[in-house]
């Protein structure tokens, strides 16, 4: 995982030059290497809670000896259940999974220049205003997010664990992917649109040009 | 009778390559023996008229005495060449290479050297592994991400195999465990391969794995053991820190760095207690067994004994690099 150590920083609302805060992290058991400005954190396959902000952010503080602040800005939204856009949920593998509906996207605001910083150096392209906000919630809350263009997508939803066999499946950017039937999906009435927490399908990808979305978050 | 003109100068080529007498003598008999063509022809006379008879002696007689001369000749060579007499002993002598270890063994031999009075036994294992003993055994379950850590070199390419390369000496302690009877004090050096390469990676290194199962071992005694290690290997005091890393096969795990000069801390090795999943696979007693393990690359501490800052260096097959390193 990148970070700019600028924005790191002050996330951590902490003076530590940039050293010592890599020499920080690699005492607890986060191998980091600076790149220039960024830093690149080493997070072993056991440790997946520390892939975001607020992961790091609870190391960093508990070997500081600091009580966790959470840093994020939340606001409640009350969700209802209807099978006619979620239908069924394969509990073994997600927990909890949500959609949302934005429509009439004429004009959405561009994240601050901070925010967009730290998605470039986390290596993350900048594709549209709603999907920036969305990998930027998944950096920061390590909770898998994605947005979906409406117009292709034929509700209900399944999310599926595990599938019956194995699937083709054309993953953003344009390329085949061979679905394990031990993958957890997510389906529309066509078929399977996002391996979930992995990627998303290109059929439904955004574009600059997409004017409904369908957002979702999900904990597996 | 029908002279051959090329004779003698045959005889010449052929005398040119011999080497020792016997050679020689061996081609004299072709030419000058009971049954060569010149003491044959001379039998063939009789049958001639006398004026051809004359002729053909006198060509014969002057035949056999050039040939006489040339092979005295060429065995007074030979014998000079072998006459001790005749040597020079004022001139140098050839020079002599004498072998030396490559020092990738030699920093693998040093690291035994301090295991072994401790008891440890030294175990080689398998260079090419099933999937089972390199991952399954060492609670590598298929598809975790744990196992992208290990840049795996597969054999058969392109379809599902149960044979790999092993990725590291790990794989001995299955072996050792199913194996051996306990308590077990067990090493175990050898090639292990991944698919990398760089001034720090080579796709073939060497490690040393060590492993101890034991009742009352803990991880107090793999830090002693490992402190003492490093001390002896590096022959100074060293600082030592351990930090804690994630390994499947144990937990908890640590890495071992040391502060090494201006260049901060330095990786030198992993370690950890075994992980019990690993000793219920190999059927011990996890309520009565506990066991440590740790591991290291040779060719890093080789680079960081000898100050070597690419690792390519050791198998670039170099004279003026490996000979620094014979004593």
């Amino acid at each position: 995982m990148k970070v700019q150590y600028s924005f790191l920083k002050d996330y951590l609302s902490t003076d530590l030059s940039q050293v010592k805060l890599t020499d920080v992290f690699t005492k607890v058991g986060f191998e980091c290497e600076s790149d220039g400005p960024i830093i690149d954190f080493d997070i072993t396959p056991n440790r997946g809670d520390v892939l975001s902000l607020r992961g790091l952010q609870r190391e960093f503080q508990a070997q500081q000896s600091k009580v966790f602040k959470d840093k994020s800005h939340y606001k409640t939204l009350t969700f209802k259940k209807d099978k006619t856009i979620i239908n069924k949920i394969d509990k073994s593998g997600c927990g909890n999974y949500q959609l949302m509906l934005v429509r009439g996207l004429h004009s959405v605001k561009v994240l601050d220049k901070k925010k967009r910083n730290f998605l470039s150096a986390a290596g993350v392209p900048l594709i549209h205003p709603l999907v920036d906000l969305g990998n930027y919630v998944m950096l920061e809350m390590g909770t898998p997010m994605h947005v979906f263009d409406s117009d292709h997508l034929e509700l209900p939803l399944n999310i599926l664990f595990p599938i019956s066999k194995k699937t083709p499946f054309q993953a953003i950017g344009g390329d085949t992917k061979i679905v394990e039937p031990s993958s957890l999906t997510i389906q529309d009435q066509k078929g399977i649109q996002a391996i979930a927490g992995i990627i998303g399908g290109h059929e439904t990808s955004v574009s600059k040009n997409t004017k409904k979305h369908r957002c979702r978050g999900c904990i597996f | 009778m029908q002279i051959p003109q090329d004779l003698i100068d045959t005889a010449k080529l052929k005398l040119k390559s011999v080497q020792s007498e016997a050679e020689f003598f061996q081609l004299r008999s072709q030419y000058l023996g009971k049954k060569s063509f010149v003491i044959s022809s001379f039998a063939e006379l009789k049958s001639l008229d006398p004026d051809s008879k004359v002729a053909a002696a006198k060509e014969l007689n002057i035949l056999k005495s050039k040939l006489n001369h040339l092979f005295e000749v060429a065995l007074e060579g030979i014998q000079a060449k072998t006459d001790v007499s005749l040597l020079d002993t004022t001139l140098p002598a050839d020079p002599y290479f004498v072998g030396a270890e490559h020092p990738i063994a030699e920093i693998s031999q040093r690291v035994i050297n301090y295991f072994s009075p401790l008891n440890y036994q030294v175990f080689s294992g398998n260079e090419i592994e099933t999937d089972f003993f390199n991952f399954e055994a060492l609670n590598f379950p298929e598809n975790h991400p744990a196992r992208q850590m290990h840049d795996t070199f597969y054999l058969n390419a392109g379809k599902k195999s149960e044979y790999l390369l092993r990725t590291h000496t790990s794989n001995s302690q299955i072996h050792a465990m199913l194996r051996e009877p306990l308590p077990l004090y067990m090493l175990s050096p050898g090639r292990v391969y991944r698919c990398d390469s760089d001034t720090t990676h080579l796709p073939m290194f060497t490690q040393i794995e060590g492993l101890v199962v034991d009742e009352d071992v803990n991880f107090g005694d793999l830090k002693g053991i490992i402190i003492n290690f490093l001390e002896y290997f590096f022959n100074e005091k060293m600082e030592v820190r351990f930090r804690p890393s994630y390994f499947p096969f144990t937990e908890p795990s640590a890495e071992v760095d040391i502060k090494f000069g201006d260049n901060g801390w330095l990786e030198v090795l992993g370690c950890g207690m075994v992980h019990p999943n690993v000793l219920k696979g190999c059927n011990i007693d996890t309520q009565k067994y506990r066991g440590f393990a740790f591991g290291m690359g040779i060719e890093r501490l080789a680079m960081l004994y000898y100050g070597v800052d690419d690792i390519r260096d050791f198998y670039a097959s170099n004279l003026d690099f490996l000979n620094q390193f014979s004593s």
